[in-house]
């Protein structure tokens, strides 16, 4: 599905993947054939209990790291590294800025890679660091910055990027609650605005359901996708109206359900079974085979 | 212009701070002073020994008249040709250490499979004592300034090379994903995040290589008849002028405590971005 006719860039394909880390004894399967598509122009929260795999599974979107088994792809190509078209905004905001370059310089950087010229670095730089509500802090450096400022400079640096996919591992953990409600908004009206794919991973489930076109619910051990939900709140979110809406109090019960209920289910190997009772199930749009 | 959040964070942080740097203000004037004060205890206990006699004076002439010497060497072309010819040879074989010692250390450092390659080869040839090989050096290149300039690389090369090496593999792994997920390239890659990163440990390499540098071609000058610092104070021992080469020895200390004064203020400048925790 094109969402927007404007949309660029391709579909991100994830095809029955598996990661394993350690070997021998030590070996611990953290994903098992994980399946989910995300289409171009699409917003996609993923969300699952903390330790389920979630950053794990950003890397593998975002060709940092290769699945152990299944695939990923990217349009037609199999993703094997890091693509041209991906942006990410790491979830240690702190550990990925890098110290000795002025804020500025750092939300240019991956810019001055592409080649652009200095003065619209600079330029560029200045606007995204304006969007995400930091004007005037392109001088410092980046540890005479709050958390929270600095998670938004790492988003910044993402924006900066113009990657039409831009993929998010928990970006505004570190924010105060009125910025975290601006940005959302910032993060809903750039993909309206520029037409990108944007993937943001997340353990707010109130968020996921307000940010997303669809919902990604990550859950079991070892981790896999337990539901794929389509959030019909419509394109036009609004912090009040929208969070005080009975649908969305219905599709957050309902996430909520599936992730309560697969915790009392931890450990079993069977998928979490699915909650009937839950208010809401009839009306969400639950779909439990992934589009191929 | 700084946000309104900005302004909130720093004010609170000000005071302290401001405190802190009082104390250490306090601190520096009470370290000079004792450290002015160690300075003269020793020239002081210098004198009294010369002049108790217990050594001969030729041996070791009083303070007076060592500083007594300079005046005149002050004002003699020879002298400072000969901490010329000194700091040709010191500075000659730092630079290129410094040019050869930095990019090797770094390309190494970064891949482990070339660390690990080149290992044992320069844990060998850095075992070996330069001194040592200076009759080699003296056979091949002969009596010239350029043995000189050779010998100060040797010795000066591994520090350098060796801490390059340890800066480079101190890129943290969230910086290298950081740097790999943008796609960084990889000449942008060295100069803007692994120079950078190296940096404080390839200053450390720096300020060894360099007092080291002296060291050496006085050390050259001493065993060899290569002009310099280190053959002026064989030429006054032998004519017995003792408080002059005590004036060309207290010289070649100048020469080394100015070196380390330098690299602070060049570290400290280098190293601005460093939070004030670090900069201690
Ligand atoms: N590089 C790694 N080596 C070994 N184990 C890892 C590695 N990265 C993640 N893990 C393990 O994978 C699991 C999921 O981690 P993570 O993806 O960070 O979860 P989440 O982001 O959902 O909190 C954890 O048990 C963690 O210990
Ligand atoms: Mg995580």
């Amino acid at each position: 599905m094109q969402r927007h006719l404007k949309a660029r860039g391709s579909s991100l394909v994830v095809d029955g993947v598996g990661k394993t880390f350690g070997h021998g004894a030590d070996e611990h399967r953290v994903i098992e054939d994980l399946s989910l598509r995300v289409d171009p122009g699409e917003l996609v929260c993923v969300v699952g209990p903390s330790g389920a795999g979630k950053t794990t599974l950003l890397r593998c979107l975002s060709g940092l790291a290769r699945p152990t088994s299944g695939t990923i792809s990217y349009g037609e190509q199999e993703l094997t590294k890091p693509h041209a078209d991906i942006a990410v905004v790491f979830q240690d905001y702190r550990g990925s800025l890098l110290p000795w370059m002025k804020v500025r310089d750092n939300v240019a950087f991956p810019l001055e890679g592409m080649g652009v010229k200095r003065a619209a670095r600079r330029e560029r730089a200045d606007e995204c660091l304006a969007a995400v509500g930091l004007p005037g802090v392109g001088d410092k450096y980046p540890w005479q910055l709050s958390g929270g400022m600095q998670q938004r400079v790492a988003i910044a640096r993402g924006l900066a990027y113009e990657a039409p996919v831009l993929l998010m591992d928990e970006p505004f953990g570190s924010v105060d609650a009125q910025s975290r409600f601006d940005l959302e908004d910032l993060t809903l009206s750039l993909r309206e605005r520029l037409g990108i794919t944007v993937v943001v991973v997340t353990h707010d489930i109130d968020e996921a359901v307000y940010l997303g076109d669809r919902v990604i619910v990550l859950g079991g051990s070892p981790t896999t996708v337990v539901d794929n939900l389509t959030i019909d709140l419509g394109d036009d979110r609004d912090q009040l109206r929208t969070r005080a809406h009975a649908r969305f109090a219905d599709l957050r019960t309902h996430v909520l359900t599936l992730i309560r209920g697969d915790r009392s289910a931890a450990g079993s190997a069977d998928t979490p079974a699915r909650d009937e009772d839950t208010p809401g199930q009839a009306a969400a749009v639950t779909e439990s085979a992934v589009r191929r | 212009m700084v946000t309104s959040t900005t302004r909130q964070r720093s004010a609170p942080g000000r005071a302290p701070l401001t405190g802190r740097a009082r104390a250490v203000g306090q601190g520096r004037t009470g370290l000079l002073l004792l450290q002015a004060s160690t300075v003269l205890l020793v020239l002081a206990v210098w004198a009294a020994l010369a002049a108790a006699g217990f050594v001969s004076s030729t041996a070791l002439p009083g303070p007076g008249a060592v500083f007594g010497r300079f005046p005149e060497l002050f004002g003699d072309g020879a002298y400072w040709q000969a901490v010329l010819d000194t700091l040709r040879g010191a500075v000659t074989g730092f630079v290129l250490a410094v040019v050869v010692g930095v990019p090797l250390g770094l390309v190494t450092g970064t891949y482990a499979a070339a660390e690990r390659s080149t290992r044992l080869l320069v844990d060998v040839l850095r075992s070996f004592p330069v001194i040592a090989l200076l009759p080699v050096f003296l056979l091949v290149l002969g009596s010239t300034p350029t043995t000189k300039s050779t010998v100060v690389f040797i010795a000066c090369v591994f520090p350098v090379f060796l801490q390059a090496q340890y800066g480079a593999r101190s890129v943290t792994p969230m910086v290298a994903e950081t740097v790999r997920g943008y796609r960084i390239p990889r000449l942008l890659r060295f100069h803007r995040v692994i120079l950078p990163s190296a940096t404080p440990s390839i200053m450390t390499g720096l300020r060894l290589a360099a007092t080291t540098s002296v060291l050496v071609a006085i050390g050259v000058e001493v065993l060899t008849t290569l002009p310099g610092i280190g053959h002026e104070v064989v030429q006054a021992q032998q004519g017995d002028a003792s408080a002059t080469a005590y004036a060309y020895i207290i010289t070649a200390g100048v020469i080394g405590y100015t070196i380390n004064l330098l690299s602070q203020v060049a570290e400290r400048r280098l190293l601005r971005w460093r939070p004030p925790a670090h900069t201690d």
